[in-house]
């Protein structure tokens, strides 16, 4: 019986020594990121044709845009270094930036440029990019010198340069195909990939040594990894096996902030959490039973009861309370008797009863219903929870049935006043069509001067807060994680976009 | 044969029914018409269901799973290196099962009704009621974070050194173990005090046998049997248990797989990995009827 036992013991020590050993971190190592990665057969090089989120971060890797925009959702440049447009925003005119380097050491210019739009705009590349840039024409894409590049378009766009960014606008080089970059990355960016293989549960890039920014990037080397289990992505940050986490559980949040190893980000703004009520649809149909059902909400509870103090409050339209161009900083009060009165005044004085559709489609879901339900409770509102399964809300629930649970992920402000709300819109989930409103949109997108465009905005917004039918109750916050060896990294507003240039581990 | 076949039908029925097509669900909300309508062509999902079925399964029959909807890689070449990696668990799973059960099934016999037989028990009481997810999550809280020995997440790839993934594969191994090892342990422990009672113990006892050599040279072989025929449907379990247990700890292989394509609802990768597992699971079985004939003679004359 003894040598059983000296026998287990000592397998057992020796699985610990080496096992410690492995965790010493070597010098030159990679940052290793946790990364939203549903499957790496997802994966393919060619940004026009990124899908979902998967791809996002290899991407702003391995390319570049000719804007970014920062997480304020100002364009900041990035391959262009300057824009100006004509007087009336037909004709936009991009300075590029000189010196770059693709990948392959040929030098990026503005045939580039002409080359990646065109290709976008070409029905035959199927990316999805193609609509989201119908504001341009691929006849009006020329270069008008090595380093400059003129977008003429059929109508004024004054938000052109913000517009120029999406998750498929990269630039490639001038030729480069769907089955060249299927698995092969020719761009300009920080990072470099030299093997790309899907099976591996690893995406390895590497320090591009020609980049043209000094300093950056201040990695040797990323590598990308997908962990789709909550409790081990934190498991995996607390035992230093993963540097940074893109996105967490914010339910694990409790449990990391206690851990000293661990740094917590978390955005400002986020992705909006609605309460969506078809307009045309009774009894919604009545802008004071709109009007009551906004009342009930005590929109701070909300944060930080439902969404566990992840995000801020919302105040029924697309743009935070805390922006600087919200219509009004101030945040809607609870007001019960209001609610009953308006109530009263629409016709049921003696309280409401009506359906409320959610499914656990995305974080917070399910509380903010339960949680809505009690609110609503104290004003007479008798609210219905029906569960649908997740799988098909966004499909069957979502703009079909009259009051649902959803969102939508953090925009730029012409962007998330326009793609919920404008009339011709195929994603208008409250079926909010009002000329009015379109008007103000048009006229925003229309004028070159900032301060107009920003009163027509908040004008826009006080419309969608009075009348509009989503009880925007909350902003979700993006939230991500990284030790605290690590430094660089930090969450933007959209889901979307993402910067490792900075990211250095030590 | 004949269930295999069934069983094709039925996944691919399954998949069939889901709401959406692949294509929608491929592209979500990026979807516009004419991308849809490129990608269903391409897709050949614009083609009959029986058609498309019987083009499946007939090319299934040679090897060939057709082209993953999400790489458009063959199947084969998405699976093989996942099944591989899967295989490679699963033996050193079962192998470490074997110990984990025979040990303290035999302590707890030889020591019946005493302290080490109670708390084994109480131990095996608590590993068969806890699902395997959760088990998996304690080991991760345990050797992860409370005592850092072993890596989080068990991510092996073809650079990965022998001792790697050894290291990587310990927490999903004993996780398996663990689970499957309950079972067969509380029966090998009763059939094993079976024996015990049974006379040609007694006899090898009263000729003055030592303890050990009786236990381990008479009674341990006579108690296996009935065993024998758990351990084949615990191979049942391998599969399942896989999946979830390749999930938790982001190992990159064949369930882990199957999770994957369900996600991005891949139906080619999906129906592949299905009609595998049913294939290993149909044949389990088979090995564990046919087993239990040729240990049982009894069974045999039939």
């Amino acid at each position: 019986m003894k040598i059983w036992f000296r026998t287990i013991a000592l397998s057992a020590i020796g699985a610990f020594t080496i096992a410690s050993g492995s965790q010493a971190k070597a010098a030159g190592e990679c940052v290793t990121i946790a990364h939203d990665i549903a499957s790496g057969e997802k994966l393919n090089l060619d940004p026009a044709r990124s899908t979902g989120l998967d791809g996002a971060g290899l991407n702003v890797s391995l390319y570049e845009a000719l804007v970014d925009i920062n997480s304020s959702f100002q364009v900041v440049p990035r391959l262009a270094t300057s824009w100006k447009s004509n007087s009336d925003a037909t004709q936009w005119t991009f300075d590029l930036r000189k010196g770059v380097k693709f990948h392959d050491g040929s030098d990026f210019d503005s045939a580039d440029v002409v080359y990646t739009f065109k290709r976008l705009l070409d029905e035959s590349t199927g990316s999805p990019a193609r609509e989201q840039l119908s504001f341009l024409n691929a006849d009006g894409i020329e270069a008008v010198d090595k380093y400059s590049v003129r977008f003429t378009t059929d109508k004024p766009v004054a938000q052109l340069p913000l517009m120029m960014k999406n998750r498929f606008a990269y630039i490639v080089p001038e030729g480069a195909t769907t089955e060249g970059m299927e698995s092969h990355a020719v761009g300009t960016g920080p990072f470099i990939i030299d093997d790309f293989n899907k099976s591996s549960p690893f995406w390895t890039v590497k320090r591009n040594v020609n980049y043209w920014a000094a300093g950056l990037p201040k990695s040797d080397c990323i590598r990308f990894t997908s962990i789709l289990e909550p409790i081990t992505r934190a498991a995996a940050l607390i035992s230093g096996d993963v540097d940074i986490a893109t996105a967490l559980d914010p339910q694990l949040m409790p449990m990391l902030s206690k851990n000293e190893d661990i740094t917590l980000m978390q955005t400002k703004g986020g992705s909006s959490r609605n309460l969506t009520m078809l307009i045309d649809h009774p009894p919604f149909d009545d802008v004071r039973v709109r009007q009551a059902l906004k009342a009930v909400v005590d929109r701070q509870a909300m944060v930080d009861g439902a969404l566990l103090g992840v995000g801020e409050p919302g105040a029924d339209n697309p743009i935070p309370p805390s922006s600087d161009i919200a219509f009004s900083h101030e945040i809607p009060k609870q007001d019960i008797p209001k609610a009953k009165r308006l109530l009263a005044e629409a016709g049921y004085p003696d309280g409401l009863e009506i359906e409320l559709y959610v499914a656990p489609a995305s974080a917070g879901y399910m509380n903010i219903a339960q949680t809505y339900v009690q609110m609503a409770a104290e004003a007479g509102i008798t609210v219905k929870l029906k569960q649908v399964p997740a799988a098909t809300y966004w499909k069957e629930t979502w703009m079909k049935m009259p009051f649902v649970v959803a969102g939508w992920s953090a925009r730029h402000p012409s962007a998330a006043l326009s793609a919920p709300y404008r009339k011709a819109s195929k994603w208008n989930d409250t079926h909010w069509y009002r000329d009015d409103y379109d008007a103000l949109l048009d006229k925003a997108d229309s004028t070159l001067d900032d301060n107009e465009r920003i009163e027509s905005w908040k004008k826009a917004q006080k419309l969608l807060a009075e009348e509009g039918g989503a009880i925007t109750v909350a902003f979700y916050s993006q939230v991500a994680a990284s030790r605290s060896n690590c430094s660089g990294y930090k969450p933007h507003t959209t889901a979307f976009y993402f910067d490792f240039r900075e990211v250095e581990c030590k | 044969m004949v269930t295999l076949l069934m069983v094709s039908v039925v996944v691919f029925a399954a998949i069939e029914i889901i709401p959406g097509d692949a294509a929608t669900r491929y592209l979500g909300r990026d979807a516009t018409p004419e991308a849809l309508e490129v990608l269903r062509e391409r897709m050949h999902l614009n083609d009959p269901a029986h058609e498309r079925y019987i083009k499946w399964i007939s090319g299934a029959v040679t090897g060939d799973f057709g082209t993953s909807l999400t790489s458009g890689r063959p199947v084969t070449e998405v699976l093989a290196p996942k099944i591989f990696n899967t295989v490679i668990l699963a033996t050193v799973a079962f192998l470490v099962y074997i110990p984990f059960s025979v040990v303290p099934a035999v302590f707890a016999a030889a020591n019946r009704d005493k302290l080490m037989d109670h708390m084994i028990s109480s131990i095996n009481l608590l590993a068969v009621s806890i699902p395997p997810f959760l088990l998996a999550t304690f080991l991760l809280i345990l050797f992860v974070i409370t005592f850092p020995i072993l890596p989080a997440i068990s991510a092996v790839t073809d650079e990965s050194t022998v001792g790697e993934f050894a290291i990587a594969i310990i927490l999903p191994v004993m996780t398996m173990a663990i689970v499957m090892a309950a079972h067969t342990m509380r029966m090998l422990r009763d059939n094993l005090i079976e024996v015990f009672d049974s006379d040609y113990i007694r006899m090898a006892e009263l000729k003055g046998m030592s303890k050990h050599r009786v236990l381990l040279r008479h009674a341990l072989p006579n108690a296996l049997g009935p065993s024998l025929h758990i351990t084949a449907l615990n191979i049942n379990f391998l599969v399942s248990g896989m999946v979830v247990v390749e999930k938790v700890f982001a190992f990159p292989g064949f369930g882990r797989e199957l999770v994957d394509a369900l996600l991005v609802e891949d139906q080619p990768v999906v129906q592949a990995t299905v009609l595998l597992a049913s294939m290993v699971y149909i044949f389990a079985n088979l090995a564990a009827d046919l087993g239990s004939m040729l240990l049982n003679p009894r069974l045999r004359e039939q």
